[in-house]
């Protein structure tokens, strides 16, 4: 009888002790713990309009490792903030033991730019569909033009 | 006596070929007077257009909401800086309502929301360094309030929110299958205390179905560019109506409609059909008892609007006014109006990146 309470205490100290390691092991800094979906509109020249998903990360801290947000809407370069890489969601990812993050991308800009050309960017090139011009336009991680307005 | 008898028979017979030319007047099946012709159903006209210089807006977030006084509110991104803008119908900002105002908690994403009677605002947030989400409450000039974390020993993506007169919100969103290896989000719609306590689960109709499209990788619930996200849900509406209870649209075609008391029980389900499947609902709003609810076809980007009751009894469809083949209005129905008329506002964005309106009305 005396032991097994001995038992019982180790057991009781040994589970408080390891508790907080499965709750930290909830969040995994970097990583992606699932996807937000949300629609878009936009409108633009020649009577462009548009309505389609994006998909971003539901991160567990600040949401620099993963996403996917990228399209262009009516020739307006869309991303979301500081994203890059492919997203899965939490018990994916944590069945895998967490996948290694890729680099933070912290900016899009369109390939046009003055200056730029295919080859010089063509290993980070990103194409996404244009459905104003019903082709596949190709955005560049580089400097991201913000889609949010007001002044 | 055979007199009298045929005297009533006569009598029926006059009865019955009065009756008869009646009806025949009244059923249209006389010959057609070519001169008088059938009264064309209401259509939209595009009666004015406003560029708010004051305002800029490369893109649109989906809800576009308005309130009773036909103010809009809209927001061009979901990081927890842009916020939501409510605007007067010239365009005047009358309030901004950001995330990151709640100095109390950590916002990563601000996403959906939704406008009580009373002119709060409830918007859906997502927590750095949790899996938790909030729902944060906004006062009607834009001041965060308080929040509401969402208590459930779950993970999940929470994509709709509306609130009832008592405080108590209304959340429809999805989270993973238990049973499955794929990324297959199952529907999960629950009824929260304003404290955020889990009251009740609300059991949809056509959840089931909804589950098993997913399960199946039906495209039109999980498309294969979206693998992670279960469209029936994340495409859907929410709103909360005159008559106390909020309404649900699910992404479907036809779009299917709940409404659900405060106390969380679905006191009504009816759909909407657009007459044709491959229009899907992609925005609804409520004005007194009348619902908006805008179709899209996705290939052709060309709308309706079906107006229902609340009892989704089919009113009117507007289809899109045309210029040169060209649709005048677009997709951003941001407004439906019935006081002091029937009006519906749309956004857009004019030259130079300034926000745009556009007013229709039936005519």
């Amino acid at each position: 009888m005396w032991s097994r309470g001995i038992w019982l205490f180790l057991f009781s100290v040994g589970a408080a002790m390891i508790a907080p390691t499965f709750a930290r092991a909830d969040i995994v800094e970097g990583e992606c713990y699932g996807t937000l979906t949300y629609y878009m509109y936009c409108s633009g020249e020649g009577g462009c309009k548009e309505y389609f998903p994006i998909d971003t990360c539901i991160d567990g801290t600040d949401g620099s490792f993963c996403n996917t947000g990228y399209g262009l809407c009516c020739g307006t370069p869309i991303e979301e903030d500081n994203a890059s890489g492919e997203c899965e969601d939490a018990r994916r990812a944590l069945k895998h033991g967490g996948r290694s993050a890729a680099k933070a991308v912290d900016a899009v800009a369109l390939l046009r730019s003055p200056g730029n050309s295919v080859l010089d960017l063509l290993p980070r090139a990103i194409f996404v569909p244009d459905r104003c011009a019903h082709s596949y336009g190709v955005i560049d991680p580089g400097a991201f033009h913000k889609t949010s307005g007001g002044t | 006596m055979p007199i009298r008898r045929f005297t009533r028979a006569g009598i029926y017979v006059v009865v019955w070929f009065g009756a008869a030319l009646i009806c025949r007047g009244q059923s249209g099946t006389a010959p057609k007077d070519e001169n008088i012709a059938t009264p064309k159903p209401p259509q939209l006209a595009l009666v004015d257009s406003v560029v708010v210089k004051s305002e800029m807006a490369q893109g649109f977030v989906d809800p576009l909401k308005c309130d009773g006084d036909g103010n809009l509110y809209l927001m061009s991104a979901v990081d927890a800086t842009s916020g939501i803008r409510k605007l007067n119908a010239r365009g005047e900002r009358l309030a901004l309502f950001v995330a990151n105002s709640a100095s109390d908690l950590q916002v990563q994403l601000a996403t959906y929301f939704s406008v009580a009677p009373n002119g709060d605002v409830y918007q859906l947030a997502f927590l750095r360094k949790t899996i938790d989400r909030a729902v944060l409450v906004y006062s009607k000039d834009g001041k965060y309030k308080r929040h509401i974390k969402l208590n459930v020993n779950f993970d999940w993506v929470p994509s709709e929110v509306a609130s009832f007169p008592d405080g108590d919100v209304l959340v429809a969103g999805s989270k993973s299958d238990p049973n499955s290896d794929v990324h297959v989000k199952l529907p999960f719609t629950a009824l929260f205390s304003s404290s955020g306590t889990l009251r009740k689960q609300v059991a949809l109709e056509d959840d089931e179905k909804i589950q098993d499209m997913a399960v199946s990788g039906d495209s039109r619930v999980v498309p294969p560019d979206h693998p992670f996200s279960n469209m029936a849900v994340v495409g859907g509406q929410m709103e909360a109506a005159g008559d106390g209870n909020v309404y649900l649209m699910r992404r479907m075609s036809p779009a299917i409609v709940y409404a659900v008391s405060p106390d969380g029980e679905v006191v009504k389900r009816f759909s909407v059909d657009p007459g044709n499947a491959d229009y899907m609902p992609i925005s609804m709003h409520i004005a007194g008892r009348r619902i908006a609810i805008l179709f899209r076809e996705p290939q052709t980007d060309e709308v309706s609007v079906k107006i229902v009751d609340l009892e989704g009894r089919e009113l009117e469809t507007y289809d899109e006014p045309k210029v040169n083949g060209r649709g005048t209005l677009g997709l951003a129905f941001a407004c439906y109006l019935t006081n002091p008329k029937e009006r519906l506002v749309f956004l857009y964005t004019a030259n130079d990146g300034y926000l745009g309106f556009r007013i229709a009305e039936p005519q």
